[in-house]
């Protein structure tokens, strides 16, 4: 080798060599060593492990929009003994091959890791159990039907899941007064978690199914499916699809005449959803066909306006912070991080393996176990060495053995500005539709 | 046979869409022999052009003219400040793909912290319906067609009937022989890029007027469909990838009539497979030998 292919190759390795380090740093959330839990009184992170580039990147900014809320009312009250706690963006891509790393890096370099909200339906069934692994509690809004009975000691899930959502849509065409109905759904793995009981909820509620498609995702058009649709001539379609599918979808069926009423889940909440469909077919039409089945949360308990206010105090972090006020993802990690911080006081430990066991204890109904809404409140009450009970946003939480919470539903419309219960869906209405 | 001339019908609609940007692709790759993944990218940035330029209170068909006009110019400077030094340096072609990419996901995510993680709408509207036997195609999706149809012929006459045109086949055949017979080979290099970007500009806001919203990743998502278009037609051959784009089209939506909706990107790339398996060169293109990047 002579001089100058030698100095080339020296010059191109340091170039990898600070390429590299430099990608470590980017990725990494902060401090070196490993696991998580704070020896001395350094700031907790909890880490928002979403999407925040590509195609999904809407969902990282709706949970921040959920996380940096609650750790400003949090460290408002004097933060978890004794540290602050600090929401840590960690870029997950929204899939696996992405995710994976991510989280490694995550991990393996943040020393003062409390907890995780993240690990959305794309990415979950791949991290979750490096999550696991690693002790860490995460806070999930996947519903895949794979955790509804998880033996993962760290899962945590707030939300229902997706089989409990495709029950409670079919219920809700069912209580609308809706005979015909046509399911539509996109092929992803978060939309077809709800696909399968809410086919079978609308026939075993005696409803007729006249159309049942699955839309290949991010296609350039549907016409076809939308012309079948339309020939069906269904009264009600019931359907999950992402923004950019439902947009193109809607779209070409409006072009084909009309588009009937619809009944969709909390993603159709998203600002981003709303904002796709309602620039493909007209703001106007789709808040007056749109029935949205949620997880039924009083909006108005005191947990959730203590979340407005601290979500519209938190400008800096979360911009337009507004929009997130009617997202039920956003409000469930909001609940998540009071939670992880509840129980963290309740152990008298930050270390993740330690206060994973007291989330059941400050969210479980309990005889003589004081009701608490807010951190300062909880925090309070630990220290006089009470049991609570933390009744959050989402309203109560009841963890089962499988660390699933589940919610009633509720059908909502969205009408002057704002997202209102039309009415609430029973346990035996959604029981009638579930398999 | 009602479903299927119907879903004919639909498929020319998504064909006009991907004959724009196919023939813009394979046009600049035939003269230049860069494989060009940052090409969705562009679209993309055109599509946004488009996009404030409607927003603005400009008319949706003016400022398609608009953003042509930014992707020539885009794909111009792409050329001129990124491609050709790494030729000049004899950067070798699987180098130059890696280029690509690499401009696309910086134009990308560059986009994505620009105007953020979320949905866009141009203010245009579909226009009257028009039923043409069992389908119906929107005054917005025939003027689509139209344009398609316009553009694919203007570049196919061009190629036939103008010295640049013949210089730009001349170039795709053998650079040192064109450049030897006095062919101004950085010009009609420049040209091809001009001409490219144009495309993609259209066709971005083509794309972008059919799916109804969009955001800064949606051209980079749909590139691959419209490379399948350009090779199934024959990499290197305008008319090629018209024909491609149309067989995509087509087969997508009678796919989805008769089979699975789920399916149609199978369909699609499963044609693409047969089709090469039989005639490697695609349904247009000569047999490709080893060529170098051009200078």
């Amino acid at each position: 080798m002579d001089r100058s292919s030698g100095r080339k190759l020296l010059g191109t390795t340091g170039m990898v060599v600070v390429a590299t380090a430099l990608a470590a740093c980017g990725n990494a959330s902060g401090g070196a060593g490993g696991g998580g839990g704070s020896g001395g009184k350094g700031p907790l992170e909890i880490a928002v492990f979403h999407a925040f580039s590509g195609p999904n990147a809407a969902y990282g900014p709706e949970a921040a929009a959920g996380c940096y809320p609650a750790a400003r009312e949090i460290n408002a009250a004097g933060g978890v003994l004794g540290h602050k706690l600090g929401c840590t963006p960690v870029d997950s891509k929204g899939d696996p091959a992405d995710a994976v790393p991510a989280a490694n890096r995550m991990i393996a370099a943040s020393s003062n890791l409390a907890g995780v909200i993240g690990g959305g339906s794309n990415e979950a069934t791949a991290v979750v159990p490096l999550f696991e692994q690693a002790q860490i509690p995460v806070f999930s809004t996947t519903g895949q039907a794979s955790f509804d009975r998880t033996n993962d000691k760290y899962f945590w899930r707030i939300l229902s899941p997706d089989a409990a959502q495709g029950s409670a849509m079919a219920a809700a065409a069912k209580k609308l007064g809706f005979s015909r109905a046509a399911t539509l759904f996109g092929n992803d793995v978060a939309a077809q978690g709800s696909a399968p009981t809410a086919i079978s909820g609308i026939k075993r509620l005696g409803l007729s199914l006249l159309a049942s498609q699955t839309l290949a995702v991010g296609q350039p058009s549907y016409r076809t499916e939308a012309q079948a649709m339309s020939t069906a001539k269904p009264q009600v379609i019931v359907t999950e699809a992402d923004p950019q599918t439902s947009a193109t979808y809607f779209a070409e069926l409006s072009q084909l005449g009309q588009v009937p009423a619809l009944i969709t889940d909390p993603v159709s909440q998203e600002p981003n959803w709303r904002k796709a469909v309602g620039g493909a077919i007209g703001t106007a039409l789709l808040n007056k066909q749109d029935y949205a089945v949620v997880a039924y949360s009083p909006m108005t308990t005191p947990a959730y306006k203590t979340f407005i206010a601290e979500l519209l105090a938190s400008s800096k972090q979360v911009p337009q912070p507004a929009q997130w006020e009617p997202d039920l993802y956003s409000v469930a990690d909001y609940d998540s991080t009071i939670i992880m911080a509840l129980a963290m006081d309740a152990a008298h430990s930050t270390k993740p393996s330690v206060y994973d066991s007291y989330i059941t204890k400050v969210t479980a109904p309990a005889p003589g176990a004081t009701m608490v809404n807010t951190y300062a409140a909880g925090k309070a009450a630990l220290s006089q060495g009470k049991r609570i009970q933390y009744v959050g946003a989402v309203g109560p939480l009841d963890f089962n053995q499988w660390h699933n919470a589940g919610n009633q539903f509720a059908i909502e419309r969205y009408s002057n500005g704002k997202w209102q219960v039309s009415s609430v869906l029973s346990a035996a209405e959604i029981n009638a539709a579930a398999p | 046979m009602a479903v299927f001339i119907s879903a004919v019908g639909f498929g020319v609609v998504t064909a006009a869409i991907l004959a724009i940007s196919a023939v813009g692709f394979t046009l600049q790759f035939s003269v230049t022999n860069v494989f060009n993944l940052s090409f969705g990218s562009v679209m993309t940035i055109c599509g946004f052009v488009a996009y404030w330029l409607n927003h603005g209170g400009l008319n949706i068909w003016l400022a398609m003219a608009a953003a042509a006009v930014a992707g020539g110019l885009i794909s111009l400077a792409l050329n001129e400040l990124v491609f050709a030094p790494f030729i000049r340096h004899g950067l070798n072609l699987f180098g130059m793909v890696i280029i690509t990419i690499s401009v696309g996901l910086i134009a990308d995510h560059s986009l994505q912290a620009l105007v953020g993680p979320s949905f866009f709408a141009y203010t245009a509207r579909a226009g009257r319906a028009f039923h043409f036997a069992d389908f119906v195609l929107t005054r917005q999706e025939l003027a689509i067609i139209g344009i398609a149809l316009v553009l694919t012929v203007l570049v196919q006459v061009g190629l036939q009937y103008t010295r640049l045109g013949r210089a730009m086949r001349g170039l795709a055949v053998n650079a040192s022989l064109a450049r030897a017979c006095g062919v101004p080979t950085r010009r009609v290099i420049a040209l091809a890029w001009f001409v490219s970007g144009v495309l993609a500009g259209v066709g971005g806001v083509a794309l972008f007027l059919d799916i109804s919203t969009f955001t800064a990743t949606t051209g980079s998502e749909f590139l691959i469909v419209i490379i399948a278009a350009a090779v199934l037609g024959g990499i290197g051959s305008p008319r090629g990838a018209v024909l491609g784009a149309v067989v995509v089209g087509i087969v997508t939506e009678v796919g989805a009539a008769y089979w699975n909706p789920e399916l149609k990107d199978v369909l699609a790339f499963g044609v693409l497979i047969v089709v090469l398996l039989v005639r490697p060169q695609g349904l247009f293109a000569q047999l490709a030998t080893e060529r170098a990047l051009a200078r």
